[in-house]
């Protein structure tokens, strides 16, 4: 039989075969999206994670330097933690309390790129939240974070990997490694696919010199190398998401900025040029020399990095406001560790805990808040597990570490806050060289276990009368420091108690 | 870079994950090296057999010495050039890729004395393929294992 069209006809038709996922793409076979002020039965929840933010750079809280007036205007409906701590000092420990609820010595996530211990997995803030009700979104820049969105991400309705809001990857090839992903990426630490990343080098160097150096003239923000970002985009990203996401949803955001390297937009680059200096402290014992000088300069990128990023956290608020979100949404806006500029200490992963470090925001507007509330009852960001879940009519599991936040529960007035640096000890061993900081009420005790040089020694502050922990009170309130070293002591002989095998 | 990690991995990674961290890595590099010959392969067939295939071995290998040379610095950041590059210095440093590749093939060409040198070099690289490809193949081995199983 003599077909009606010839064979280069059909090759031909072949070729619009490409474009019809895009025409796919327009037709729209789901559901309608619903209004994100419409009433429902469950609130959603949203979390917002801003990597590297400390509390003391944040004139919200009183620093010098207006660094956060969009925040300030966010805290005017919602409820703010001034004594609000994160459990690690940089990414894996701090986001690993985060999303489980428990300190490092459970979930043990110490290592850089560490995951959750195995038998924990399941402990996490989205299993938690399964069941259907919730429509559960989960996104993060930072490669550190993710490995733990990879790690929980049967738990997640929507999982959009860091690359979603990246100009470019050369990564691209995760969907191909799937079932192993987190040995590719840790393969992919080593080394990246040489031939590629240096031709996107090449050409994003190219795009960025060219295109973009008048709005970023320090250079596009970028989560680690070669992986560039705009956080215009992801804001735009996040208020589609948000908008076309079923509902309840919950939602959880971490994004990168204020974390170095420090890119902000040009008319944030050199708004704290204002001659101002912050307190110098003496070197500590883990310094790295870093000078005074240098510290400052550090310091002033990084406010006009934060600026930055609150000026886009603030499109983001004013999208709430225009869509009604706030009127059906728990919002919480957080961080997961701070930055130091102090003590000859730029950066993060460092075995120091003092308040730039662990002294992080929070924020938790509830639906429909209209007035500010400030609580100053320290508080852990193992908390915020437990309290979603709460507030949300769920059980509580027994796994969690946390309490239920203030004005939501009532924390035990003699209730100890903890803070673990742990990345040389070994995951499945006790826990026996790393700083732990205890905080009770206003003082803060630091140990400092298993370091060459500096071994089994603390530290104790007044964090109410000496905020800036500048004088070491352990040799002179021997008993204050007696009492909270044996709570220290008994904490870390239970944690260490299934290693002692 | 592997063994710079290595310390921190055993920290906290399985033996059976840090084989497969290895195997990834090797694995990575047997598809890069694959693209490398079939980009020559290719050059062969479209330029004039005098060019190019007639002596494949020296001028495929004198390509592949001289791009890693560029490529390799490229990627460790060492030229600053291309981190700083616009479109004028990327044409200017392509120039230089350019005419480094024409004067040494053309100095191969001329002086018989360095293509002998350059194919001996070669000759002696190939003893690395004994342990390059049986590692490579194994890696790849061990990605589809970990791919299917993990």
């Amino acid at each position: 039989m003599n077909l009606p069209i010839s064979r280069r006809s059909f090759l031909k038709s072949l070729s619009v075969l490409p474009f019809l996922p895009l025409l796919h793409s327009q037709l729209n076979f789901g559901e309608e999206p619903q209004p994100l002020s419409q009433s429902q039965e469950r609130p959603n929840i949203l979390i917002l994670v801003f990597d590297t933010l400390s509390a003391r750079h944040m004139s919200l809280y009183g620093y010098n330097r207006q660094t956060t007036p969009h925040l300030a205007r966010f805290a005017e409906r919602a409820t703010v933690y001034h004594a609000h701590r994160a459990s690690g000092n940089y990414t894996t420990p701090g986001t690993a309390s985060l999303l489980t609820g428990t300190y490092p010595w459970t979930h043990r996530a110490f290592q850089l790129n560490g995951r959750v211990a195995e038998k924990h997995q399941q402990d996490n803030l989205f299993r938690a939240f399964s069941g259907g009700a919730y429509t559960r979104i989960a996104y993060t820049h930072n490669l550190l974070a993710n490995v733990f969105l990879d790690q929980f991400h049967e738990d997640l309705d929507i999982y959009l990997k860091p690359r979603e809001f990246y100009l470019a990857d050369t990564r691209f090839f995760d969907p191909l490694v799937a079932n192993d992903f987190y040995t590719a990426y840790l393969s992919a630490e080593v080394r990246d696919f040489l031939l590629l990343s240096v031709i996107n080098e090449v050409w994003r160097t190219t795009y960025r010199r060219t295109m973009l150096k008048e709005q970023y003239p320090s250079g596009i923000p970028e989560a680690s190398h070669q992986a560039f970002f705009l956080l215009e985009t992801v804001i735009d990203g996040i208020k589609a998401i948000l908008s076309k996401s079923r509902q309840p949803f919950l939602a959880y955001f971490h994004l990168l900025p204020p974390h170095e390297p420090y890119r902000p937009r040009h008319e944030f680059q050199d708004r704290f040029e204002d001659g101002w200096m912050a307190t110098v402290k003496k070197p500590h014992f883990f310094s790295k020399g870093q000078p005074d000088e240098r510290l400052n300069k550090a310091r002033r990128q990084y406010d006009a990095y934060l600026a930055y990023a609150d000026a886009e956290f603030g499109r983001l608020y004013d999208f709430m406001i225009e869509t009604g979100l706030l009127d059906n949404t728990y919002v919480v806006f957080t961080s997961d560790h701070g930055q130091m500029f102090e003590r000859g200490i730029h950066g993060h992963r460092t075995p120091v805990l003092y308040e730039p470090l662990t002294h992080v925001p929070l924020l938790i507007s509830q639906p429909r808040q209209q007035h500010r509330q400030d609580i100053y009852t320290p508080t852990s960001c193992t908390d915020l597990l437990p309290t979603l879940l709460h507030l949300t009519g769920q059980p509580i599991p027994d796994w969690c570490e946390g309490q239920l936040l203030p004005p939501f529960g009532e924390p035990g007035s003699d209730r100890s806050i903890f803070s673990i640096e742990a990345e040389h000890n070994p995951k499945n061993s006790l826990l026996s060289k790393g700083t732990i900081a205890l905080v009770k009420d206003q003082y803060k005790l630091i140990h400092y276990l298993g370091y060459d040089g500096y071994e089994d020694k603390h530290e104790l502050y007044d964090l109410g009368n000496d905020p800036e922990e500048m004088e070491d009170l352990y040799l002179t309130k021997k008993s204050l420091a007696a009492d909270l070293q044996h709570e220290l002591t008994e904490k870390l002989l239970q944690v260490n108690q299934p290693y002692l095998a | 870079m592997f063994s710079y990690k290595l310390p921190g991995w055993l920290l906290h990674v399985r033996i059976w994950d840090i084989a497969g961290i290895f195997a990834y890595t090797l694995t990575l590099s047997l598809f890069e090296s694959l693209i490398a010959l079939s980009a020559l392969v290719l050059l062969a067939a479209i330029l004039p057999q005098p060019l190019f295939r007639q002596r494949f071995a020296t001028q495929g290998g004198l390509l592949v010495l001289l791009s890693a040379g560029w490529l390799i610095p490229a990627e460790i950041d060492y030229l600053e050039v291309i981190k700083e590059a616009t479109v004028k210095t990327l044409i200017y440093w392509s120039g230089w890729y350019l005419a480094s590749l024409i004067v040494a093939a053309a100095l191969i060409y001329y002086f018989r004395r360095l293509e002998e040198g350059l194919n001996s070099f070669l000759d002696r690289l190939t003893i690395l393929l004994y342990v390059y490809m049986p590692l490579s193949f194994l890696s790849l081995t061990i990605v589809i294992i970990r791919g299917l199983v993990v």
